[in-house]
């Protein structure tokens, strides 16, 4: 006999109901979890939650937009391999087929000592457990020049949804022979091949075009990027003399972008564009540090073994927010941690099994049509870290058959992960 | 030539032998997995770093593995773990799984429709 999950749940439910006790002698109603951040980590754990528990925790996902449209894969929004609908989703589901209460509002602030979390219209939502998902904000003082005024101007495209439109429009109004600068962020920053995933689609829809005059420079502050060799050798095979990478090293550190003039200057030259892609350095989402929970990284402390905050013991921190080892800040890792968190906050209202934590990362990069790679690892938490335990690239030489395999491996992960948050 | 030929039956033996010692250690595995106690919440657990690629549904590029035959389960894990498979992602994760683990896994994934 097959089993749905629900089934299987309530087999187990029966098996293990017996060392179930409540929450506390305290609390009469049932506890309650409140998640701040409906992305990938948020989502995730505000889903596996109230999934596992079956009823037994009240559950609250707090999210300042109505649908969410993933900053992964918007890469290939860019380069016309998917539409803007197809990577935007609803919490409905999430609503209907869990019973979660999902709230569209902004968290401005937390109460730890009351567990509350107030939200800007004023109201607040009572938590046993808080889960704080709220990904990155920006550091815009990093990038001399540029404010938080110009992000229509130059957008950084860093996080879904507007942004990402406002980057799209720019790049399909470019014609022939008008250029496009970027400026990727200093580490730790979100979704570390993106910027060059992006330079990438970005590349791919110039060549669509025949724009064979038009060029795409990055102005990197980092000496180095996630798989530099295969998107170098991506970029020669199929965008040769279009793409140039410019270190630190060789433009000397950028000086002052001006957006409206659209140029970014620097100890080597002034570099002129139609499009300037401007990717502040980042920080935790402001409601972690409304919460006090990050330490001087701008990012949170994490125990290993459960993604729990070193700050609060009734808080989690999962995602792009958190300090996760070698973890990199990504969608795949962040619904990863939430997995983890989600269960040990089960744990603590429901003293259900906890087991130890394992995480894992994909990362999957399209450079053109057809050739895909990818990068990943599995992780455990070691000497109160989150390290490696194994890992795996792309090599370069691969045939044209294993590098379409991983970008249609890519496309399968897109609609397991988020079917795996939203549905 | 005759020589030559000698080397060439003696390397196709050791081939053979070896791909008979891969099948039988691969046969061993899944008989002493298989025979492991399980844990269905273990199972449930670890299941959700398989949910992230392997969605409920069937879709390009990642099967589908609810309903998954026990045995074969167990037997493509160990196939992706010694390197008869071939596929990055997947060896990497079937390298981090104790054998406990793909026991629990296997019995989660067999008895799960959807």
């Amino acid at each position: 006999m097959k089993l749905n999950r629900r089934q299987f749940g309530r087999i187990v439910g029966a098996a293990t109901a017996t060392a179930a006790v409540p929450f506390s002698i305290r609390a009469q109603a049932k506890p309650s979890v409140v998640v701040v951040g409906g992305g990938a980590g948020g989502a995730t754990a505000a889903k596996y939650i109230a999934r596992d528990s079956d009823g037994g925790i009240d559950v609250t996902l707090i999210q300042d937009t109505p649908t969410y449209t993933t900053c992964f894969y918007s890469n290939l929004y860019l380069g016309g391999f998917r539409t803007f609908d197809s990577i935007t989703h609803s919490y409905d589901a999430l609503a209907n087929n869990y019973g979660i209460n999902v709230v569209n509002g902004l968290a401005t602030g937390v109460d730890r000592e009351a567990r509350t979390v107030t939200l800007a219209d004023g109201s607040s939502v009572g938590y046993d457990r808080l889960i704080i998902a709220p990904g990155i904000d920006f550091k815009f003082d990093s990038v001399p020049g540029y404010t938080e005024d110009d992000v229509e101007i130059a957008p950084h495209a860093w996080k879904g949804g507007s942004q990402t439109t406002i980057l799209k429009d720019k790049l399909d109004a470019l014609e022939n022979g008008q250029n496009i600068v970027m400026v990727p962020p200093p580490n730790p920053y979100r979704c570390p091949p993106g910027p060059y995933e992006r330079v990438s689609m970005m590349a791919h829809m110039l060549k669509t075009k025949g724009f064979n005059d038009s060029t795409i420079t990055i102005l990197d502050v980092k000496p180095k990027f996630s798989k530099q060799g295969l998107f170098q050798a991506g970029w020669e095979k199929h965008y040769p003399g279009m793409i140039e990478w410019l270190p630190p090293e060789i433009h000397g550190g950028i000086i002052n972008v001006d957006a409206k003039a659209g140029t970014v200057e620097t100890d080597l030259d002034t570099f002129e564009g139609a499009l300037l892609n401007i990717i502040p350095g980042q920080t935790a989402g402001d409601i972690a540090h409304a919460a006090g929970l990050t330490n001087d990284t701008g990012f949170c402390p994490v125990d290993a073994t459960s993604m729990r905050s070193t700050v609060d013991a009734n808080i989690y921190v999962v995602g792009d927010a958190s300090i996760a080892g070698a973890m990199p800040k990504s969608g795949f890792s962040a619904n990863s941690q939430a997995k983890v968190a989600a269960m040990n906050a089960r744990g603590d209202l429901l003293q259900s099994k906890v087991f130890p934590a394992k995480y894992s990362n994909t990362c999957w990069s399209l450079i053109a049509t057809d050739d895909g790679v990818k990068v990943g690892a599995q992780y455990a938490p070691e000497d109160g870290k989150i390290a490696a335990v194994s890992k795996f690239i792309s090599q370069n030489g691969e045939t044209d058959e294993v590098r379409k395999t991983t970008y249609v491996e890519s496309v399968g992960w897109y609609a397991g992960m988020t079917s795996d948050m939203f549905s | 030539m005759h020589y030559v030929r000698l080397i060439g039956l003696a390397m196709l033996a050791m081939v053979l032998v070896q791909a008979s010692a891969y099948s039988e250690d691969i046969e061993a595995a899944v008989s002493r997995i298989s025979a492991l106690p399980v844990d269905a919440d273990y199972g449930e657990y670890l299941a959700g770093e398989c949910l992230t690629c392997h969605g409920v549904e069937q879709s390009e590029g990642v099967p589908k593995i609810s309903g998954a035959d026990k045995t074969h389960f167990i037997s493509e894990l160990i196939k992706f773990q010694n390197g008869t498979r071939d596929n990055p992602t997947m060896s990497s994760i079937a390298k981090a799984l104790g054998e406990d683990e793909i026991a629990s896994l296997a019995e989660y994934f067999s008895i799960l429709d959807n």
